[in-house]
């Protein structure tokens, strides 16, 4: 900044903005890049707000998500077996619907494999490299890649059991 | 199938809550032998030493998936001989093209996931 001239105060409005204007320009052009940026970043295909390295705080969550599901799914299976062995001591009348519940709830637990198959394709697409390799996406064109191993499908694509008893009958 | 108690069974899932899960449920039908693995590879080691009468597989594993196993098993030959076992697959693999192929290689039974125990029971019995 330039020493106030030294038989005034303060400077005009004109020495002010003359002295401003190399900044005003400087700013303008800065906001013109900006925006270019931005478009050449949506050109490419990417989000002008979007991170530019993989999303390592999802990733992260997933990851949590996948082990606490885990502990729990385990958990709930060693408590059921249990209680199975604790049961084949007593002789009541309900004792077998008790033991039907048992089996519910194992039947409940196996929905964990089709949820963790999930979270490891989501975990895939978003570039973790901690998954399984049959779970990493598939490069296009890469013969050792199986077509038929896509893990679970969305409802809409998935045929029922009674449609493959069908198929496995004909 | 007639289920004999002295039989054994290999059970094949990478993920230890479903081999768990299966183990559970095929012991209630009366199986008491009851042989796991992790991979289609360290199944095929088991099913070279051991004379198999059931084997349940799931599909989509590393180190060699449930169907690449399949078709290793419909070509084994010598001692034990499991090349003619009963071998269902168990798995969420849902595309008709999956039931195709897996017919293909020799399924004897083919279970998506989840699935519940009365369907296994079912489906071990009509083997």
């Amino acid at each position: 900044m330039p020493p106030l001239p030294p038989d005034q105060n303060s400077y005009s409005t004109a020495e002010v903005t003359a002295l401003l204007a190399p900044l005003l320009e400087e700013n303008r052009k800065l906001k013109l890049y900006s925006r270019q940026l931005a478009q050449h970043i949506e050109d490419a295909g990417g989000s002008a707000s979007s991170p530019a390295d993989p999303p390592a705080d999802a990733l992260a969550e997933l990851r949590e998500v996948s082990r606490h599901i885990d502990k729990a799914i385990n958990d709930i299976i060693t408590r059921a077996q249990k209680i199975d062995r604790m049961l084949a001591s007593y002789l009541f009348p309900e004792k077998q619907k008790l033991i039907d519940e048992l089996t519910r709830i194992m039947e409940a637990c196996n929905v964990h494999d089709i949820t963790t198959q999930r979270l490891y394709k989501v975990r895939g697409l978003l570039g973790d490299k901690d998954i399984p390799e049959n779970y990493k996406p598939r490069v296009t064109g890469n013969a050792t890649a199986c077509p038929l191993e896509s893990g679970p499908q969305m409802p809409a694509d998935a045929i029922t059991q009674a449609e493959i008893d069908r198929l496995m009958q004909s | 199938m007639k289920i004999n108690p002295l039989d054994f069974v290999l059970v094949v899932d990478d993920s230890s809550s479903m081999v768990r899960i299966i183990s559970g449920i095929v012991n209630k039908l009366g199986y008491k032998n009851i042989d796991t693995a992790a991979s289609g590879a360290d199944a095929l080691k088991k099913a070279r030493h051991t004379s198999y009468k059931l084997i349940l597989s799931d599909w989509n594993m590393e180190n060699m998936s449930g169907i690449e196993f399949l078709k290793h098993i419909r070509t084994l030959q010598g001692a034990p001989t499991n090349h003619d076992v009963p071998f269902v697959l168990i798995t969420a693999e849902a595309k008709p093209e999956n039931v195709i192929a897996a017919k293909q290689s020799g399924v004897s039974g083919y279970i998506v996931k989840p699935f519940s125990a009365d369907k296994l029971q079912k489906t071990i019995e009509a083997l």
